[in-house]
């Protein structure tokens, strides 16, 4: 017993502590938030808004208990009775509108009065629930005008006051427009069934501006009505369709339409694909929001009557709900003479098409140009039925040329992985395009266990651009092997002796970047071979950082040959971006060493877009230098212009002088839109 | 600038392009009814720094004619004007201070609406009305009932709406999207999103004054709040200031948090747990109040987080990781990483998700127009989208942990939280 007490005891001690606790927090914050408003009665624009900043911040505090919500709201109420400034009752206001209650309506009524500080006091009235509010928006309503009271039905419209509809029914005859039009829309919101009457009149007597916000509002009150009273809702709906001729007002009324009829909505879509254009398209689009069960049959059968436009949109309203009903449809359309219509079937198809639509999408990608050819080749890519890949590479064998190089691409663009030994073979195929579709499959599907045959496959082609594509597959897969990847190509390249063979490994081991290749690089490129040296620069131009710049750059000043000059020189260009670590005066020597050896316009060109991208007066100086030269002033506007935009601020003169001297003299559009916009941003 | 792009420039010489013929609207009953070779006729409203930039896109169109330009600033429109004529070799653009009489023009097919981001649910919701389709900036709504309002007036009129979140037409993008849809990574269980941090204030005065002339103020405050002029109130730094924007963090919430959703599949819902913190700008300040910094967790209901951060608390600054059992994604403006690397190489097969593929939005935009299509940015996608940014601006704002009901679009048991999801407009604006 003695214990028991002893519990009880301790239990009450805890609650009197929380409590007691609880009061000096809560009359710690009440005394913070009166110090605020105190603060804030004198705040005004312009000023600090430390006092506010601080309030907002508090009114967290405020919110997690109701004894120190009605604390401040008690104290915003005495704050708004002041002559506090309109700055500081604006933030008030904001602060009630999260915190008010009914108490706060008596002093909001007030401010609604004054048209100086009605949308105060509405910011905060609109916010707090309660039919105090809306009894005093009533009240208020009648003695106002003008903007205070458009106002006032502003804010009944959005808290949906149905006690307001007889009020708003008279004041949507109000002369000011300001206010028929905003107790129309308030009508449209409310949406009650007396709301959807009192708008019907308007509909039926307006015209102009009026009628068109008395539809759109009447539209609002069926969309409000549909869930309560869908009868009614159905029949402002169908009245507005058929008898308004305000397009969009008959598109929405559609929509409605559609979306309240269940399964008569396929009907009523059927009816208006025969309506004009604009309520055909509409239909259309409303397709994709029918029920999924619904029979759409009588809609699919509507398709070859339609538009080429309204063909498309039909097809794409089809494929996207992934209509298999309408796959004779869209085979038709497939062999449509109109070009958009085949097209949209194409797509269609591979949304609903088959391992049975395989051979056809294959030929018409093989035999056709352009557009539907790759509308052919994206719906063999993106076919996803069962069975498809297995059939691409049976087709495979049995197929023409054309039709075989696009079922090995497709194999490549679906990622088939047992599609590999098939591919490998088709890599030694007697025409050059399959084996070039194949090498790029492969470069997708093979893995390291097939880089020996890679090698073999890419010495043995015979064709240079189709040993391009080899290449790139042989560097893709050796990417995925681990530790020396450039091991095998080295060795491969080292006893080859067809030159354009090793040119190919050579090249390859530059775009992995294989730092123990260069040895093997620079051994070539000191060769009397030209054609070796050809060769190894080619490769050298590839490389993926730095490392050969100045070999590059050696043979460039060295060499009699111009190829590989020029090989040298474009290659030393390209590495000569890849370094960040250099900055931009650095770079202008380097760029600038390139132009003293560039023979030929073309590479003096490619000079001046490598120092369009730096940063750096003298770029701008030396880009500058070449706008009197015929064969480079375009290339050096476009340069100038794009350094002026970097480096306007380092000398706004200078860059202004050359700007100008670029307007003077170009045609380019785009030259003129940067160059303006580096005048204009030194200007401002 | 690439070498190509760079020859490509140089070789531009005006006038070259050929067009093909313009036929209004109004031949032809608006609403979807443009003819697949006919211009798109538009109308361009809000002419600061992303209207002036989506205007030289469009101009960049062939099959799109820009007709009229809006702007309560006297410079932007005649600016836009000058522009536009120049690329016509005309001069009849024509210009207005007051939207409404823009879109009561008849020969309008679509807009873009550029506008600050308290006027862009006025701007589109009249558009929508009027059947014009619209290419719209992001945040798509001021509030979540701004942005509810926009989607429900563009479903109603069946409009063609595009939200300029245009890192959707990138390839980067839609890749790590893919990635994670294909489950690459495994399961997703945590997604982080870096976005900016600090306010970028632009220095242009914030002294209290008269506005300057040929600058309608009062068309420019709009539904805000009746507040005096400041310069460093308007254009650009309108984002700093809770009167018109959230700041950072609904500026590029339609960007990378759009990517989140897109890459969680969770584009059509919003998260049902949102709890966080934020850092507002001290008293110094005397107009911007927007949050510095920030960090909140959004659980969604299949059990994942999306965690927004800004760039100083995120690992890789901006962007987006989307962490797996398996490995993560990492994507942000012109870069790609992924662990392990060989995701970078793989393939995208036919039976797996494919996402919308556009690679250049304002054409995407354009191409729907016609077709009717829904655009790679709809509205759908971008209420949801800033809708995270949203929660958390409130949550943070409140201190406390929010839960939010996705379907019906109201915080569950917290009618205050309720109060935030719209604001009084100043009269005489409505929706």
């Amino acid at each position: 017993m003695k214990k028991r007490l002893n519990f009880s005891a301790y239990v009450l001690l805890i609650c009197v502590s929380v409590f007691a606790a609880s009061a000096v927090f809560s009359q710690t914050t009440t005394e913070k938030v009166n110090a605020l408003l105190n603060d804030i009665q004198t705040y005004d624009f312009g000023q600090s808004r430390a006092a506010l900043s601080e309030l907002s911040d508090l009114m967290k505090d405020v919110l997690d208990s109701q004894a120190d919500k009605a604390a401040a709201e008690k104290a915003m109420i005495s704050f708004l009775k002041t002559d506090a400034t309109f700055a500081g009752k604006q933030f008030v206001c904001k602060q009630l509108s999260i915190i008010g209650t009914s108490e706060s309506v008596p002093v909001l009524s007030e401010l609604l009065k004054n048209s100086e500080t009605s949308d105060i006091a509405l910011y905060a009235l609109e916010r707090i629930p309660g039919t105090a509010v809306d009894d005093a928006l009533l009240a208020a309503l009648g003695k106002s005008k003008g903007n205070v009271k458009v106002g006032i039905i502003n804010t009944l419209g959005q808290r949906k006051t149905a006690s307001a509809v007889k009020s708003l029914e008279k004041t949507t005859g109000d002369k000011n427009a300001e206010i028929a039009g905003s107790s129309l829309a308030a009508l449209g919101k409310i949406a009650t069934t007396d709301a959807a009457d009192a708008l019907a009149k308007v509909v039926k007597k307006s015209k102009g501006d009026l009628k068109a916000l008395a539809l759109d509002a009447w539209l609002q009150s069926a969309d409000g009505l549909a869930a309560k009273n869908k009868d009614a809702a159905v029949k402002i709906y169908e009245s507005v369709y058929e008898n308004e001729k305000s397009t969009p007002a008959r598109i929405a009324a559609l929509r409605g339409m559609v979306a309240t009829s269940g399964a008569g909505a396929v009907d009523i879509l059927v009816k208006a694909l025969d309506k004009d254009v604009a309520i055909q398209t509409a239909a259309i689009g409303l397709v994709k929001e029918l029920p999924a069960k619904s029979n759409l049959e009588p809609l699919i059968a509507k398709l070859d009557k339609l538009s080429e436009m309204g063909q498309v949109r039909l097809l794409t309203a089809l494929a996207d709900r992934r209509e298999v009903g309408a796959k004779t449809a869209v085979l038709s359309a497939v062999k449509s003479n109109d070009e958009q219509i085949k097209i949209a079937a194409l797509k269609a198809l591979s949304r609903i098409g088959d391992d049975s639509d395989v051979d056809l999408l294959a030929e018409i990608a093989a035999n056709s140009s352009a557009d539907v050819k790759e509308a052919a080749q994206l719906s063999l890519d993106r076919l996803d039925a069962p069975a498809v890949d297995k059939k691409i590479i049976s087709s495979m064998n049995a197929s023409s040329s054309k039709i075989k190089a696009e079922l090995v691409r497709s194999a490549g663009a679906r990622n088939i992985k047992t599609a590999t030994d098939m591919l490998l073979k088709t890599a030694k195929d007697n025409d050059r395009v399959v084996r070039r579709e194949a090498f790029k499959a492969l470069a997708t599907l093979s893995t390291p266990d097939n880089f020996d045959e890679l090698i073999n496959l890419t010495v043995n082609e015979e064709n240079n651009t189709i040993r391009q594509e080899a290449v790139k597959t042989l560097v893709a897969v050796a990417l995925m092997i681990d530790g020396d990847r450039g091991e095998k190509i080295r060795k491969a390249a080292e006893k080859e002796e067809n030159i354009e063979a090793k040119s190919a490994l050579l090249q390859a081991l530059g775009r992995l970047g294989d730092q123990q290749a260069l040895t093997l690089m620079r051994k070539n490129l000191n060769s009397d071979n030209v054609e070796l040296q050809k060769a190894a620069v080619r490769a050298l131009a590839l490389w993926t950082d730095t490392s050969p710049i100045d070999d590059l750059l050696t043979i460039a000043k060295a060499t009699d040959d111009g190829t590989v000059k020029i090989l040298a020189l474009r290659g030393y260009l390209d590495l000569l971006k890849l370094d960040s670590r250099r900055n931009d005066e650095e770079s202008l020597v380097l760029y600038k060493v390139a132009m003293d050896l560039a023979g030929e316009v073309s590479e003096q060109r490619m000079v001046l877009s490598g120092v369009s991208e730096l940063r750096s007066i003298n770029a701008l100086t030396m880009v500058a230098s070449y706008l009197g030269n015929e064969n480079l002033k375009r290339e050096a506007e476009v340069a100038a212009t794009e350094i002026g935009n970097r480096v306007y601020q380092l000398d706004p003169a200078y860059v202004t002088e050359i700007m100008n001297k670029v307007l003077k003299q170009t045609d380019n559009d785009s030259v003129i839109n940067t160059a303006n916009k580096v005048l204009q941003k030194i200007n401002s | 600038m690439k070498r190509r792009q760079f020859l490509k420039a140089a070789a531009l010489s005006a006038g070259a392009a050929a067009f093909p013929t313009i036929v209004p609207a109004t031949a032809l009953g608006k609403n979807g009814a443009v003819a697949a070779n006919d211009r798109i006729v538009m109308g361009f409203i809000g002419l600061g720094g992303m209207g002036t930039g989506n205007l030289n896109g469009f101009l960049g169109k062939s099959d799109a004619h820009v007709v009229a330009v809006c702007d309560v600033d006297t410079d932007h429109r005649n600016e836009a004007k000058e522009m536009i004529d120049r690329k016509y070799g005309n001069q009849d653009c024509e210009t207005y201070n007051d939207f409404r009489e823009l879109l009561d023009r008849d020969d309008l097919d679509a807009i873009c609406n550029a506008t600050p981001d308290h006027w862009h649910a006025i701007v589109s919701t009249r558009a929508a009305r009027k059947g014009l389709d619209i290419y719209q900036e992001k945040p798509l709504g001021y509030t979540i009932a701004e942005g509810r309002a926009i989607l429900d007036a563009v479903e109603k009129y069946g409009i063609v709406f595009q939200t300029g979140s245009q890192q959707r037409s990138s390839s980067n993008f839609r890749f790590a999207c893919e990635l994670v849809r294909n489950g690459r990574i495994g399961q997703v269980d945590m997604v982080k999103v870096g976005l900016p941090s600090k306010s970028s204030i632009r220095d242009v005065g914030v002294e209290f004054t008269k506005p300057p002339e040929g600058f309608d103020y009062d068309m420019w405050l709009g539904p805000a709040p009746k507040v005096p002029y400041s310069p460093g109130r308007c254009h650009w730094n309108f984002r700093w200031i809770s009167d018109y924007s959230g700041g950072q963090l609904t500026d590029w919430a339609g960007h990378h948090i759009d990517i989140a959703q897109w890459g969680m599949d969770s584009e059509m819902t919003a998260p049902i747990e949102i709890e966080g913190t934020g850092v507002f700008p001290s008293g110094d300040t005397i107009l911007y109040d927007t949050m510095e910094s920030y960090e909140f967790d959004c659980k969604y209901k299949k059990g994942f987080t999306i965690k927004v951060m800004d760039r100083d608390r995120h690992p890789r600054g901006m962007g987006v990781i989307f962490e797996g059992t398996e490995g993560w994604v990492y994507v942000t403006r012109g870069e790609i990483d992924a662990h392990p690397k060989s995701l970078l190489r793989s393939t995208i097969g036919p039976n797996e998700v494919h996402l919308y593929e556009s690679n250049d939005h304002r054409q995407n935009f354009l191409d729907c127009v016609r077709t009717r299509q829904e655009p790679i940015a709809p509205a759908r996608v971008s209420h949801r989208s800033i809708m995270v940014a949203h929660l958390g601006l409130t949550a943070i704002k409140m201190g406390q942990k929010l839960y939010w009901d996705p379907e019906k679009e109201q915080y569950v048991n917290n009618p205050e939280a309720n109060r935030y999801l719209s604001r009084a407009m100043r009269s005489p604006w409505k929706l």
